[in-house]
């Protein structure tokens, strides 16, 4: 019982430590499960709290911590992956990475596949 | 059974039959890779979901251009002998068929999605809880399955904090679940939405169940849905093994243990024709292994020889028809009691031997079982209108089983038969929906114990009809009700009336509030539901078979969930709170006398209330968190002046469950690691103060705190070996067993005779266990 309660108290202390964090959405382009994928993939970074990029909405919201990252280095994170923001787009070299049916910019579409049903 | 099957397949022959020479039909269809969690009534949604509003055209003509209707369904004019037939539909690759003279075809289209070489990550929690769904259904997926080894599904709670594992005592080797406090018995369990482990197999069927053929378990705490019977009273766990539609094409699992269980699992897929597909499940365990780890001269857990194996056999029909049709085969045989009784070195037939003439040189118990269980499902969807919906079940199951233990020889067998028709629809809209329908069952008991003294014989022979209705009322999404009521004529007990009602009401779109009340009764098989109880020399009291009453019980609970951001991560709280009142039950007392097992109809109150705290967490991108901690108070009224606490129940548990996985790398190899930490609080044990001291435990069990650890090396998608240490703090009970030799007091043979008592289990009696196991799979061919 006694590790029981050490244990909660200790997780629940570290949802209280200090850093500053923030949470910010901006539109990242993008048509499909495999681009959700591929964004959320890449914002798996140390200081990134969560992330989600809402396939209809192309909007993505990202959590982090304010002593990490940049408004701009954000951004930065999706174009890199190959996907244009309001402000960073991907340079053509990143946008070829991409696979052919995830090509936003040729208004490549894809399938309702993927799209992340809540049950 | 036969006729009906029959019936099925010669209607699927004549649909694929009927079809003119001058038109091609066709259907377009596309591969949904969602679960559905919840096959309400047994008639399935289709996982092939079909696709209205595609076009089709033959490239010769493309002007004519055909409109697949609400079903996905075409007709189009044939066309000329290597002529290429286009399907299209946004958001999907377009299909060119090669016309080769067929009258049907089922056309398939890809969604645009590749997922040739990608990341597939449909990222789902282990656990989930349905906001929507106005039942208090838990859903436990692969992913939860595999975070302990569970060899079969006795053993796939212990991360749950709604079902309750009991320790398997030294002899059966069987775990009870506990559900809201009482027995598994008081649920109603259920395979594929089928009745499951019942009657003379309520313990021992969990056992039948292995893990690595599950898919999912649907846990609904609860009376549940009036459609599948009278049975439930405190909950409905549905089983829902791998079926053809969701299994891999080849799933291979071996395990190993510290103990000597080896075990062997598989699963396979395969496709017949575009109608029919199929699924073999096979699993073996074995244990040779003498292990007496505490030298009280028993040993710790059973041997044993477990042959189980499933067909299942699925039909899609291309007018709303699909069916499944399964066999299951179960041969199994073990043996335990005194390492005395048995040589290292005796052929398996030997220790079988010792069910027919039992050892002479120490106790011993050997059981064999073998059953058979036939099932058929088949439903149909109207195809003008997809609500509406009939199903028909059919199961049937032949029971043998046999064992002696000591000189007490038990034979039982049960023939067991249930149809269940079923009819949906909807009252003016889809917001008010109804099933209804009528079931039969027919149950033969026949029972032969003998003991020492005494030889009884019990058959019971019951038939039930019955007929249910239950609603279904959703309100702009914010309310939703299902209420049934279902009548059942029993042949001894009269009629018999089931009222249940279930609603959900949404305060904000993350918080959820349900309501359950319900009621259920059920016919008590006493021999086979206190299985544990033949290790022991207590003796038989069946006074209750002179005046034999059904159980009846009602329950009743509330339920509050809420999802919520903890850190910006998900996070989610449930509390439960169920009380249970009993207006009869069969009272099990082993208080009266230590040398006795009573049985007696309940003369009072009989209750158990419950009341469960769940918080579940993903601290971090890596790491999940689960909390949760149970109270339950469980009373029985006994024969004058006995305790009234139910024995062997935790007043209070509660465990930590940590859960790391590491990224997915390139070749999507991965590490995952769970650790649960387990406390159960102090249990009523049966009194024994009347045994002389050497024979006496204390009257109530200590606390005990559990840690169990596993990591498994994910290598690719395909392949994984797991590790890990079950009760890694090494707890063990106490001198389980009355009677063994323990601290060097020797037992004489009259007193062994007298007190011997293997069933007061109450926490593990092998100590710290390692063991080790991988899973093979060959995964399904890309959709590109």
């Amino acid at each position: 019982m006694k590790y029981f309660i050490a244990l909660s108290l200790f997780c629940f202390s570290c949802a209280a430590f200090g850093q500053k964090k923030a949470e910010l959405t901006f539109n990242v382009d993008g048509v499909c499960g495999m681009c959700e994928t591929r964004i959320e993939k890449a914002y798996d970074l140390p200081g990134i709290l969560n992330v989600d990029w809402n396939l209809e909405t192309k909007k993505l919201t990202v959590a982090y911590k304010t002593d990490k990252f940049s408004v701009e280095q954000l951004h930065a994170v999706a174009a890199r992956a190959g996907h244009d923001t309001d402000i960073v787009k991907a340079t053509d070299q990143e946008y070829a990475g991409l696979h052919g049916c995830c090509k936003y910019r040729e208004g490549a579409s894809c399938g309702s596949e993927g799209q992340d049903h809540d049950h | 059974m036969k006729i009906c099957y029959l019936a099925v397949l010669i209607f699927g022959l004549g649909t694929a039959a009927f079809a003119q020479t001058n038109n091609l039909r066709g259907k377009v269809l596309y591969e949904s890779h969602e679960g559905h969690d919840l096959e309400k009534g047994g008639v399935h949604e289709p996982e092939y979901v079909s696709l209205p509003g595609a076009y089709v055209r033959w490239s010769s003509a493309p002007e004519n251009v055909e409109i697949s209707d609400g079903f996905g369904f075409f007709k189009i004019v044939s066309s000329y002998l290597g002529d290429t037939l286009l399907v299209s539909m946004v958001g999907y690759q377009t299909a060119g068929l090669v016309y080769s003279g067929q009258s049907y075809v089922d056309i398939p289209l890809d969604s645009g999605v590749s997922l040739g070489s990608a990341e597939v990550t449909a990222e789902r929690s282990a656990t989930q809880i349905s906001l929507l769904n106005p039942l208090n259904i838990q859903s436990l997926n692969r992913k939860e399955l595999t975070k302990a080894a569970c060899c079969n599904l006795s053993e796939a709670f212990e991360t749950n904090a709604s079902v309750d594992a009991s320790f398997t005592d030294a002899v059966t080797g069987t775990r009870q679940i506990r559900m809201l406090g009482l027995d598994g018995k008081y649920s109603q369990i259920q395979v594929d939405n089928l009745p499951g482990p019942r009657g003379l197999n309520v313990l021992q069927g969990l056992m039948f169940i292995p893990g690595d053929w599950i898919h999912e378990i649907h846990i609904s705490k609860g009376a549940g849905t009036v459609t599948q019977g009278y049975e439930s009273m405190t909950g409905q766990i549905n089983v829902a093994l791998k079926n053809p539609e969701n299994a891999d094409p080849l799933h291979v699992n071996i395990y190993g243990n510290a103990a000597g269980r080896l075990e062997w699992n598989h699963v396979s897929k395969h496709r017949i024709s575009r109608r029919w597909s199929t699924t073999l499940l096979t699993h073996a365990v074995r244990n040779d292994q003498l292990n007496d780890r505490n030298s009280d001269g028993f040993l710790d857990g059973p041997l044993k020889r477990n042959y189980i194996g499933r067909s299942e056999w699925k039909f899609i029909g291309d007018r709303g028809i699909r069916g499944e049709y399964a066999v299951n085969w179960i041969q199994t045989e073990s043996a335990a009691g005194q390492v005395a009784a048995f040589d290292q070195d005796m052929p398996w037939s030997g220790v079988m031997d010792m069910l027919a003439s039992p050892s002479d040189s120490g106790w011993s118990a050997v059981t064999a079982i073998d059953r058979m269980e036939v099932s058929a499902k088949t439903g149909f969807v109207f195809p003008d209108a997809e609500w509406r919906s009939i199903g028909a079940q059919f199961v049937y199951s032949d029971h043998q089983h046999a064992h002696q233990f000591g000189r007490q020889k038990y034979t039982g067998s049960e023939r067991f038969f249930r149809g269940n028709v079923l009819y949906s629809g909807i009252l003016g809209n889809t917001n008010r929906a109804f099933t209804t329908g009528v079931s039969f069952v027919s149950d033969q008991f026949d029972e032969k114990v003998q003991l020492d003294t005494l030889s009884v014989s019990q058959q019971r022979d019951e038939v039930v009809p019955g007929a249910f209705f239950e609603f279904t009322l959703n309100h702009a999404d914010r309310l939703s009700v299902v209420a049934g009521v279902r009548y059942d004529q029993h042949n001894v007990f009269g009629g018999f009336w089931s009222p249940r009602l279930h609603a959900r009401w949404s305060a904000t779109e993350n918080t959820s509030l349900k309501l359950a009340a319900g009621r259920g009764f059920r016919t008590p098989n006493p021999y086979m539901e206190q299985l544990g109880s033949w290790a022991s020399q207590r003796t038989w009291n069946v006074d209750v078979y002179g005046d034999f009453q059904p159980e009846i019980a009602t329950n009743a609970g509330l339920n509050l969930t809420s999802k919520f951001r903890l850190n910006y991560r998900d996070a989610s709280l449930a509390l439960d709170v169920y009380n249970t009142w009993f207006e009869n039950k069969v009272v099990v007392d082993l208080d009266a006398d230590a040398q006795q097992i009573r049985l007696y109809n309940l003369n009072g109150e009989s209750f158990a209330r419950s009341a469960q705290a769940e918080f579940n967490w993903d601290v971090h991108r890596r790491v999940d968190l689960r909390i949760a901690y149970r109270w339950v108070d469980a009373q029985t009224d006994r024969a004058s002046g006995n305790p009234t606490q139910d024995p062997f129940v935790s007043k209070h548990r509660s465990f930590v469950q940590w859960s790391y996985a590491s990224a997915l790398s390139e070749k999507q190899s991965q590490w995952l690691a769970d650790a649960t930490f387990q406390w159960v609080g102090a249990q009523r044990l049966p009194g024994t103060e009347k045994n002389p001291e050497l024979f006496q435990r204390p009257g109530e069990a200590p606390g005990f705190t559990q840690l169990n650890l596993q990591a498994t090396r994910q290598f690719s998608p395909s392949f994984s070996f797991y590790a890990g240490v079950e009760n890694a703090l090494n707890y063990k009970q106490d001198r389980p067993i009355i009677g063994a030799v323990y601290d060097d007091s020797p037992v004489s043979a009259s007193d062994f005779n007298q007190y011997f008592d293997a069933s007061l289990v109450y926490a593990p009696i092998f100590g710290r266990m390692l063991y080790a196991g991988l899973r093979w799979n060959i995964l399904p061919p890309s959709s590109n």
